[in-house]
């Protein structure tokens, strides 16, 4: 059984993966796409962010390169490698099982239906 | 995107160093701080102070500093991994380079492979005899532990008797458990025909004891020991195979051994064997009656942690406490408790580690011989290494890339050294004395393969050490600077060459040395003077079941004795037996009217029981005469009459003759006559008691077996099928006890184990010897050559070829002097240590150390001759233009 922090730690990896998979990006960039894409709802800390991203680079599910910014600035950009893509699938498809067994335990499909 | 983060890859292929925690720590610090650069950017957009925004993003971000702590702890296993691949494939590019290197000078390579290989090769083979005889456990479950049970008083040790197992079975703490088991042969009689097969009886336990089950059927019980039991037999595992095809209906069938019909209760599983017998596996095992203990292997478990000395302790206390009444041999008061090793004996041990000494010496003399073709290579390639040191190469990445190369080496070394191993195990195995059938089970076993690894890399490092310092050295990388060529090698590496010579001819005059004492010591066996002649002389031990009274015993024993000496080609007959094969007497031999003040107590002596005419068939010269009584072996000698050796007689009777005197044989016995002195018998390398003495009394027929000697005049193949018809004619039951054995079959083995020891260790000093001449041939060509240019100026100056031929000779002689003088010193310390086992030589014998002196001045003018040569050919026009 997973900790409720292995559980965060495994959702902010996928995210990570997730958009990374979009593609490759600097650290405050994809800061900037989680919180976008998660209007606001998904409080995440920077500190942790970055921290998930060494631990991906370091487990080889992504590499990284120092490149130049938008604003030319030595920055280090984070791409998804073929393991993280494997990795991500699989992720996706547990999480997507796990969403769909929530799904069916809290919203029947009759109140669903009228909805 | 410039300036990557370098893939492991890309890093190995510039040998850059891997990421260093403070590397880590510069990325984690360059990376949020962009990041927290870019947030307040943006919150100054939206309105914020520079410094309000700077320290929004700072609170937005969290611990900066637990970043990098968590940073530093993801990425330092990363790192490590990559060091450790680093360092592999840093050293697998070298090992790659290196066999390249060979591959370019096959000759070079195949010399010091081969060399190797010798040395290797001959080392594996002794230490996987040595191995196998001394330090492998018995193959069994705690083979370890397995330790053979004796009893003892001095120098004698025997089985103990049935009271004693008894005792030491139900008492001893020492071991876990106690079991007994004897190897033998006896007759399978298929119903077809009869065959001899190697059998066992066992105690109840045996099988238990072992930590075995039969594979299948049952193990035996107490009661199948039992006397009057039904008889029953477990059979061998291959016996299953071949009779019963492995059919699980053998159980309950019957087989016939010794014509006693027993029921199969079970079969054994393979390969069982009988713990310190001769290794050969049973084909029927049958149970035996603790009673007849003293006839077997007593075998005892030691319990985990017990020394034999203190579970001897232990045995000996328990024998005390026996009640030995019913026991008629000689009084034991202590025990022994032996490991394998043990029974080997200690003057086996000695030699094993001697011929392992010597393989040492010859494996120490083919690194040096590697050695100085490496030295000489890595001074030819002085250019390889300043190019590559100029190309960034450290030295001790030199250093190291030379190590490489011998590593490579001694791998390959030891590779065909596994070969050369196994065919001299095979010599080893076909040219054994008969009497070593231990050496016939010894094998390349996992350990001796993890042993050759070992003294291969060990070599490497021997061998490699002095090239790795040269290439490693300044002089090589400072060429390219200097523009010119070193001439030749440092004064120091020249001294170490000079040093490996030295020993390498020191480590050869002991061997040889040692090799040749042996020599001379079986050539004195040789020539021992037996004091009887061998010539056709041959002898049989006849046995007449218990079953028949003593009367009729005596009858039928001189029947067959008559038979014997009517087949044609046999010229006489007699009881008795060959004189090398001695038996023994026990006691404190007394002449009457005491033993002169001045002799000490005679304990051992050999016994022989004679007919009357045996003097005169077997050549041993007699003083007065031989016993009274027949010579057909009706009628007993008298038992009052004895013949003693001449020194015996001289002995006990130091001023007189003895012929006509009395003595007995211990205090407890009757006066007996001495009627005649025979001459002194010799036993080629054996003294001390029992065979300094011989004491001959008349043979009794009324025992159950007796010798018959006879002297043939056809060869005794001829004789044998005439002699068993002969035996089983006069009574079918009687049978002859082992081979019918020649006298000259028994000198020879005899004189197998030293004859064997003298060839191995001969072997092992010419093959130093000759590696050894082919050093000090290098080394020699190596500094002629090094030396043209100046004996080229010589010659110009007029040096005549006298000259040139001393100034080579100066070198080679003082290498080979100084490497003879510390050779025969350490000779004298070896052959100090082989005193045991000379005989009829001296350990400082002169004619051996002058001997092996003129071999070895002799080779080494033989390996200087060329590099003389080549120094007299030199032209002085051409040595200087060279330059």
């Amino acid at each position: 059984m997973r900790s409720a922090n292995d559980m965060l730690h495994g959702t902010l990896d996928v995210l990570i993966l997730r958009a990374l998979a979009w593609s490759p990006m600097h650290g405050y960039a994809l800061a900037n796409w989680i919180g976008e894409r998660a209007s606001g709802e998904l409080e995440i800390a920077d500190a942790a962010l970055y921290k998930a991203l060494h631990r991906l680079e370091a487990s080889g599910a992504i590499d990284a390169h120092w490149g130049l910014s938008e604003n030319n600035r030595r920055a280090k950009y984070y791409s998804l490698s073929p393991r993280g893509r494997k990795v991500l699938t699989a992720e996706l498809e547990t999480w997507r099982r796990f969403a769909r067994a929530v799904a069916a335990v809290l919203e029947p499909a009759d109140t669903r239906g009228r909805s | 995107m410039s300036e990557p983060l370098l893939p492991p890859r890309i890093r190995q292929l510039f040998r850059l160093p891997a990421d260093t925690a403070a590397r880590v720590a510069n990325d984690v610090d360059e990376e949020l701080a962009f990041h927290l650069e870019m947030r307040a950017k943006e919150l100054e957009a939206a309105g914020l102070s520079p410094i309000e925004a700077a320290a929004e993003a700072r609170r937005q971000f969290g611990d900066t500093a637990d970043v990098e702590r968590h940073a530093l702890d993801v990425f330092a296993p990363v790192q490590r991994r990559a060091r450790t691949r680093d360092i592999a494939l840093g050293w697998l590019h070298d090992l790659r380079i290196a066999t390249r290197q060979f591959r370019r000078a096959p000759l070079f390579s195949a010399i010091a492979v081969m060399t190797l290989a010798l040395g290797i090769g001959a080392n594996t083979a002794m230490f996987s005899v040595i191995h196998h005889l001394l330090l492998a456990p018995l193959p069994y479950v705690d083979g370890g532990r397995m330790t053979e049970l004796r009893m003892a008083t001095g120098m004698l040790n025997m089985q103990p008797d049935g009271a004693t197992f008894g005792a030491w079975r139900a008492r001893a703490r020492s071991f876990d458990d106690i079991t007994f088991a004897n190897g033998s042969q006896h007759v399978l009689d298929d119903g077809a025909e009869e065959s001899r097969v190697s059998a066992a009886e066992i105690a109840a336990n045996y099988f238990s004891f072992l930590g075995v089950h039969p594979a299948i059927g049952r193990a035996f019980t107490a009661d199948d020991g039992r006397v009057g039991a039904a008889p029953v037999a477990i059979i061998g595992y291959s016996l299953w195979r071949q009779r019963y095809a492995g059919s699980k209906d053998a159980v309950g069938q019957r087989i016939r051994v010794d014509s006693v019909t027993r029921t199969i209760v079970g079969v054994a599983s393979p390969r069982l064997g009988v713990p310190f017998d001769d290794g050969s596996d049973p084909v029927v095992w049958m149970p035996a009656t603790e009673s007849a203990a003293d006839t077997y292997f007593t075998i005892g478990k030691l319990r985990n942690g017990v020394s034999t000395a203190v579970a001897a302790a232990e045995l000996a206390s328990i024998s005390a406490t026996v009640d030995h009444s019913a026991y008629k041999g000689p009084k034991m008061t202590e025990a022994r408790v032996l490991r394998p090793q043990d029974l080997l004996g200690d003057k086996y041990q000695r030699a094993l580690l001697l011929l392992f000494g010597a393989v040492s010496a010859v494996l120490m003399i083919a690194c040096a011989n590697v050695a100085h073709l490496l030295l000489a290579r890595a001074w030819g390639r002085q250019r390889e290494f300043a190019i590559r040191g100029a190309l960034g190469a450290g030295r001790a990445r030199l250093a190291r890339l030379m190590l490489c190369e011998s590593v490579v080496l001694a791998v390959a070394g030891g590779i065909v050294g596994l070969l050369v191993a196994k065919g001299a195990l095979a010599l080893i195995v076909a040219y054994r004395p008969i009497q070593y059938e231990g050496l016939d089970h010894v094998r390349l076993e996992p350990a001796v393969l993890g042993w050759t690894l070992g003294i291969s890399l060990l070599s490497a490092i021997l061998f490699g050490f002095g090239p790795a310092l040269f290439a490693g050295g300044r002089r090589a990388s400072d060429l390219l600077k200097s523009g010119t060529r070193v001439s030749g090698l440092s004064g120091g590496a020249r001294r170490a060459r000079g040093g490996m010579i030295v020993v390498e001819v020191a480590l050869s005059v002991a061997l040889l040395v040692v090799a040749g004492l042996l020599v001379r010591s079986y050539d004195a066996l040789l020539h021992v003077p037996l004091g009887f002649d061998p010539q056709n002389l041959s002898a049989l031990r006849v046995s007449v079941p218990a079953s028949v009274p003593a009367p009729a015993r005596s009858a039928l024993l001189a029947d067959m004795l008559a038979g014997v000496r009517r087949i044609p080609g046999i010229n006489d007959a007699t009881f008795g037996g060959v004189p090398l094969e001695t038996g023994m007497l026990m006691g404190d031999i007394e002449p009457e009217g005491g033993r002169p003040a001045n002799v000490s107590p005679i304990r051992l002596t050999g016994l022989y029981a004679v007919q009357a005419g045996y003097f005169k068939l077997v050549g041993i010269p007699l003083r007065g005469s031989t016993f009274g009584g027949d010579t057909t072996g009706r009628t007993p000698g008298p038992t009052s009459e004895l013949v003693i050796s001449e020194s015996l007689a001289r002995r006990l009777w130091p001023n007189g003759d003895a012929v006509g005197s009395r003595m007995r044989l211990n205090p407890r016995s009757d006066w007996m006559t001495v009627v005649g002195v025979a001459a002194d018998l010799s036993y080629p390398g054996r003294t001390g008691e029992p065979y300094d003495f011989q004491v001959y009394e008349p043979a009794l027929t009324r025992f159950t077996t007796t010798e018959i000697v006879f002297r043939q005049r056809v060869p005794l193949e001829a004789l044998v099928p005439a002699i068993r018809k002969t035996v089983g004619a006069v009574y079918p039951g009687a049978t002859i006890v082992g081979d019918v054995r020649t006298a000259d079959g028994d000198l020879r083995e005899i004189l197998a184990a030293p004859r064997f020891a003298m060839t191995l260790l001969g072997v092992f000093a010419l093959i130093a010897l000759s590696l050894s001449a082919i050093g000090l041939y290098g080394v020699i060509s190596y500094a002629v050559g090094q030396r043209t240019h100046e004996i080229g100026v010589r010659v110009a100056l007029g040096a005549r070829p006298r000259d040139v031929r001393r100034l080579v000779a100066r070198e080679s002689g003082t290498l080979v002097g100084i490497g003879l003088l510390v050779g025969l010193c350490a000779a004298v310390a070896a052959s100090r240590a082989t005193q045991s086992y000379l005989f009829g030589v001296a350990p400082f014998d002169v004619v051996t150390y002058t001997a092996v002196s003129v071999l070895l001045g002799a080779v080494a003018l033989l390996a200087c001759y060329a590099p003389v040569r080549r120094a007299l050919r030199v032209d002085p026009i051409v040595a200087l233009a060279a330059d």
